[in-house]
């Protein structure tokens, strides 16, 4: 049993476990204590921002600080589960993001016999990197971070985590949306900022399965809320189709300003489904300035609550959806912590190494033959 | 629906058969099928080659190979 594994399972996303299209055996299961995050109503904040009722789903509780936790601990889960059924002993796995998912895939890969490799972009920042290396992943700093890690995985024969690519990434996320079900709460919309969009479609799976009255759902009937995608202005490919609202002057539209989801991408595969949910469940999609951002974060840390940007931006997205009369009763998803309060996942053992590549020819000689 | 099959790959025979509800696959001419639902900047596969296709626009229908993008 890996590191970490749960005995019995049946914790964070692991309660979900039979709901999961791909099963991942008990001895195999990772948690860290992901899932099962609060959503917490707050009356004083839902005044504040024009709503009627608020919650807030504290993503930013999970052991490193974000909802990618989710999907990590199904990824790397299911690949142990794979190795076992193969008798081989780990391996590498590989992942490209300049985000939270790299952190994530570190801290789970750390407690299995699995090496990680995860490249980045420059100008990650140097906090992210550290992460990652203190849980003794190596890092691959480059310009071409995403398709160097498409082509060092397709010729070593290495499964890449990479949450918009890998179709296990969604699993995990699903056990979001199922809590959201379960919260019982009046919430006429949730918002929820979004990079490529996995984890707004795995809500919206998660959601629709009961719908089309499944036998693993048992939900029938219509949306039970608005699903609302929240974008920056640096990136917002699924946002975009719905906010009619011009990006401000300086703000981007699409040319690589904003910090609001910075290093996210300007095209996601999920694009098509997240647009067709969004639609379905009655929902919208919001492109939000950095200043609203950081208004948005501004009220959530004086309610004591510390936050990323893009949680700031949720809030944002919220209150000018009240404004304009669209939402009353909101449960606003908070993906990210702020830097500061993100968990530290160092474990036991060496820390990774730090490499700058372009080429495949650059890698193999500094990695070695690392599979 | 108009089909838009790229000169280069020689795909006479397949454009003329093509269901009015597809576009030729710009790497191997095969016909990919365009449901009603689909969103401009979409990505689809080719069922016959594997290629991943941006769908660039949707009336006429246009599909190009997806380039990934580096941020």
């Amino acid at each position: 049993m890996p590191s970490g594994a749960s005995a019995g399972g049946a914790v964070g996303i692991w309660r979900f476990a039979e709901r999961f299209e791909r099963a991942v055996p008990v001895r195999a299961r990772i948690s860290l204590g992901e899932g099962d995050t609060p959503c917490q109503e707050h009356v004083a904040l839902a005044r504040e921002v024009g709503l009627e009722r608020l919650w807030l789903k504290r993503e930013d509780l999970n052991p490193t600080g974000s909802h990618k936790d989710r999907g990590a601990a199904f990824q790397v889960s299911a690949r142990v589960a794979d190795m076992l059924a193969s008798g081989h002993a780990g391996g590498t796995l590989v992942i490209s993001s300049s985000g939270n998912a790299a952190v994530a895939a570190a801290a789970y890969v750390a407690r299995t016999p699995f090496h990680l490799v995860a490249f980045v972009a420059p100008g990650t920042p140097d906090a992210r990197v550290a992460r990652i290396l203190e849980a003794g992943a190596d890092v691959i700093v480059s310009e071409q971070a995403i398709s160097l890690c498409d082509a060092y995985a397709r010729s070593h024969a290495l499964a890449n985590l990479r949450p918009s690519t890998d179709p296990l990434a969604v699993f995990g996320f699903m056990s979001l949306g199922w809590e959201l079900l379960e919260a019982g709460t009046s919430a006429d919309s949730v918002f929820a900022f979004a990079s490529s969009g996995t984890s707004l479609v795995a809500i919206g799976r998660a959601v629709e399965e009961g719908l089309d009255g499944s036998s693993k759902g048992g939900r029938t009937g219509a949306w039970p809320f608005g699903l609302h995608v929240v974008q920056g202005t640096y990136a917002h490919p699924i946002a975009g189709r719905f906010d009619p609202r011009p990006v401000p002057a300086g703000e981007g539209a699409g040319d690589g300003e904003g910090k609001t989801g910075a290093h996210g991408a300007r095209k996601t595969r999920r694009l098509g489904e997240a647009v067709r949910l969004v639609t379905r469940s009655g929902g919208s999609g919001w492109i939000v300035t950095d200043d609203e951002a950081e208004d948005g974060r501004r009220r959530l840390s004086a309610a004591g609550i510390d936050v990323s940007i893009e949680s700031g931006a949720a809030l944002a997205a919220a209150q000018r959806a009240a404004a304009e009369g669209r939402v009353k009763r909101a449960i606003v998803v908070l993906t990210g912590a702020s830097r500061r309060e993100e968990g530290r996942m160092s474990v036991d053992g060496p820390t990774g190494r730090l490499l700058r590549a372009e080429t495949l020819d650059d890698l193999d000689p500094a990695l070695g033959s690392a599979p | 629906m108009t089909i838009l099959p790229d000169e280069d790959v020689g795909m006479d025979v397949l454009a003329d058969h093509m269901d009015p509800d597809a576009a030729a696959c710009p790497a191997c001419g095969g016909a990919v099928a365009l449901d009603d639902d689909l969103v401009v900047g979409e990505i689809l596969y080719c069922e016959h080659c594997g290629a991943e296709l941006e769908l660039i626009s949707i009336d006429p229908p246009r599909l190009e190979l997806f380039e990934e993008e580096e941020k």
